[in-house]
């Protein structure tokens, strides 16, 4: 069975400069060995290498920036390549930090032979614009071992396979120092001379570990991988370049995480109304806000201007470091059909406007008007905060009375004298919470205006609402 | 020195030329025939239109007919309106609640919110409650109302002093028995009328008193009566 690999060596500085454009030398270094373990151009032109130690890196250049090496930023970033990659091949599997495996043999015959498949996945990977090597072989940890040497081709002859895995320096097949100290012992420099030596003898000097690696190197003993199964949900997270203290500046990274999480929602078909947006401050504190939308949505850019919205009022309250978003809920994209000879081109459907609208003044400040069976006028109009919800009470239903259109919120005593018109139309009900006994009338006061009063049976007056 | 003030007064939209009053666009009758006569068919189906009133006078009476027949095509929005607008009298009126939406804004929001429903094309009509307006307001929100061919119906308080603004019509309302005297203060394309009187009462007999009941007495003659 053919196997691929590809191989990023600088997944983590690849984000960061995804990210956000760095103009500075810039090294990660290894938080144990405190050795450089990345580095950009700029840090290669300063004379600073791999495996260097901080100080001797410093000490190259003063003003160097640096950034500890992040073994979870580099599984996500992966988990996101094998993500985007998908769609493509089915059997594929994450490697440790900074590789994947891929199944080849299974998807040849739909790409009709290698070379099909190979384009398709190097355009994807264009696409994420991200460093990498590439080699295929018949077993996958040649077909690593090949990748990290940068092969940089997809051969399908196994004698051409071996002739490049011989070519390799034994150090670069064998990573163990432990084992690379043993064969260097032995005199062994190229894989071949290990070949020529009979299982039999290997066992009694190599321990077991290097023997089954030697083994699933040639492909005759399987290596246990679990291959990606796609997450229901959209998570993610980005550690940012610098501490980030205003909205827009922040909003410019958070572009780059609804860029991605678009890109999730179209392969897949989907899309969501809610996101979560987690900034975690300079203090590990952690705030959260929810972003929602009225309709269904996938498109990076709706969002984006959802959230800036939202966001625009918030202050906050330290530096943020690093931002995450999330996507619980998911559910099939419905495409709604539009007018398409109508005369007036809409821009935007009710619920796009819904959305922009509540998420600039808040959810609940955008409300139908909607009446229910009551008598008590305060409770008999009401404001309901979603679309879909109807009237409790169909307009049939409506007692033909009198109302006024604008009502009060809260009754107001009667100051001013009026001249009752009409009336009195009597409410008494509630008995069972609040009673109300309440006698209506409708009156006009001295300015012309068309109020809606009533008496309570104490003699108190009362301005309910005016006829507009 | 004329020329210059005149063009001024064309660049603020402030005077009209006789050859634009063949632009006229579509109106929609406001179903009150004294208002449709004086106002050549009835209210513009697009623009921004002024309304100067105090509240509770009928005004929303006014423009009710005309907000049903524009409700039938898209959404109508309410903008910070003064009090709650009750759903009953909407839903009396003829006006299809599924398609009203009322937004509690604030001053400085509310200017935002009426462009954007403007512009965004499902809405038909808005109606904002707002006091104070620049020049360059007015023109934001028509060329709103031109892109999403709507309207916008300001309702602001009766001040002799405030600033003309260069919109399609700015009707003042006042206070009559027989419903309201209204005055076309200016139009786009049109001369300003003399104050006429706009009768509410075959519509709205309750709220009119040009037939006055038998039965009317005055609030204290009634207290006197009720004591």
């Amino acid at each position: 069975m053919l196997w691929g690999y590809f191989y990023f060596p600088q997944l983590q500085l690849d984000i960061l400069q995804q990210v956000q454009s760095c103009d500075q030398p810039l090294v990660i270094v290894d938080g144990h060995s405190n050795h450089v373990v990345q580095l950009n151009e700029l840090a290669i032109a300063q004379g600073i290498k791999k495996q260097m130690g901080l100080a001797t890196a410093a000490s190259l250049y003063h003003q160097l920036q640096v950034i500890p090496y992040h073994e979870t930023t580099e599984q996500q970033a992966l988990i996101h390549i094998v993500e985007s990659l998908y769609d493509l091949v089915a059997d594929i599997a994450v490697d440790e930090v900074n590789g994947v495996f891929i199944r080849f043999g299974n998807m040849l015959k739909l790409y009709k032979g290698l070379d099909g498949l190979k384009q398709s996945l190097l355009a994807r990977l264009a696409d994420i614009n991200l460093c990498f090597s590439y080699a295929s072989a018949y077993s996958p940890i040649a077909a690593k071992v090949l990748a990290k040497s940068s092969l940089n081709q997809f051969y399908t002859e196994e004698e051409q396979l071996n002739v490049e895995l011989e070519r390799l320096a034994i150090t670069q097949v064998f990573e163990s120092t432990k084992d690379q100290e043993q064969l260097a012992r032995l005199g062994i420099k190229r894989l071949a001379q290990l070949n020529q030596i009979s299982f039999g003898e290997l066992s009694k000097r190599f321990s077991h570990s290097f023997l089954s690696y030697f083994l699933q190197l040639q492909g005759k003993q399987p290596l246990a991988i679990t291959f990606y199964q796609p997450k229901p949900r959209f998570a993610q997270e980005i550690e940012l370049l610098y501490e980030i203290s205003t909205i827009d500046i922040l909003l410019k990274p958070l572009a780059g995480l609804l860029k991605r999480l678009a890109s999730f929602l179209v392969l897949r078909g989907l899309a969501c109304q809610m996101l979560t947006l987690r900034c975690r401050y300079r203090s590990s504190d952690i705030v959260c806000w929810d972003i929602r939308s009225a309709e269904f949505c996938d498109n990076a850019d709706k969002w984006h201007q959802l959230v800036s919205l939202q966001l625009e009022k918030v202050q906050l309250k330290e530096p943020v470091v690093s931002i995450g978003l999330f996507c619980e809920q998911l559910t099939l994209k419905v495409v709604t059909p539009q007018v398409l000879f109508g005369q007036r081109q809409s821009q935007l459907t009710q619920l796009e406007l819904m959305s922009l609208l509540q998420a600039k003044l808040g959810i609940d400040k955008v409300k139908r008007p909607t009446f229910c069976s009551e008598h008590r006028p305060e409770l008999a109009n009401q404001m309901s905060t979603t679309l879909t919800e109807s009237s409790a009470a169909s307009a049939e239903q409506l007692i033909a009375n009198m109302r006024p259109s604008y009502l009060l919120a809260t009754p107001q005593p009667l100051t001013c004298s009026i001249d009752v018109i009409h009336g009195p139309e009597r409410i008494e009900t509630g008995w069972w919470q609040h009673s109300v006994i309440r006698d209506y009338f409708i009156a006009r006061n001295g300015q012309g205006q068309w109020c809606w009063v009533y008496r309570e049976p104490n003699q108190q007056w009362f301005i309910h609402g005016y006829f507009g | 020195m004329f020329v210059q003030i005149i063009e001024q007064l064309k660049t603020k939209a402030l005077i009209w030329q006789g050859y634009q009053a063949e632009q006229i666009t579509e109106s929609c009758s406001s179903s009150y025939p004294v208002l449709d006569c004086k106002l050549n068919g009835g209210f513009p189906k697009q623009g921004v239109i002024e309304i100067r009133s105090k509240n509770g006078i009928g005004e929303l009476r006014l423009i009710l007919p005309y907000l049903q027949q524009r409700g039938s095509e898209g959404l109508v929005i309410f903008i910070a309106p003064p009090s709650v607008i009750s759903a009953e009298s909407l839903s009396l009126s003829g006006l299809n609640l599924e398609e009203v939406w009322v937004l509690d804004a604030s001053d400085e929001e509310s200017l935002w919110c009426a462009e954007q429903c403007l512009k965004s094309g499902c809405c038909t009509s808005v109606v904002l409650w707002h006091q104070c307006f620049e020049i360059h307001h007015i023109r934001r929100l028509t060329l709103a109302c031109e892109q999403g061919a709507a309207s916008l119906i300001i309702f602001r308080a009766n001040d002799s002093h405030a600033l003309s603004l260069p919109v399609r019509l700015t009707l003042t309302l006042v206070a009559h028995p027989y419903g309201l005297q209204a005055q076309i203060d200016r139009r786009r394309a049109g001369a300003p009328t003399p104050p006429f009187v706009v009768d509410m009462a075959s519509v709205w007999p309750e709220l009119s008193l040009s037939s006055l009941p038998e039965n009317v007495v005055s609030i204290n003659e009634f207290k006197l009566r009720a004591v």
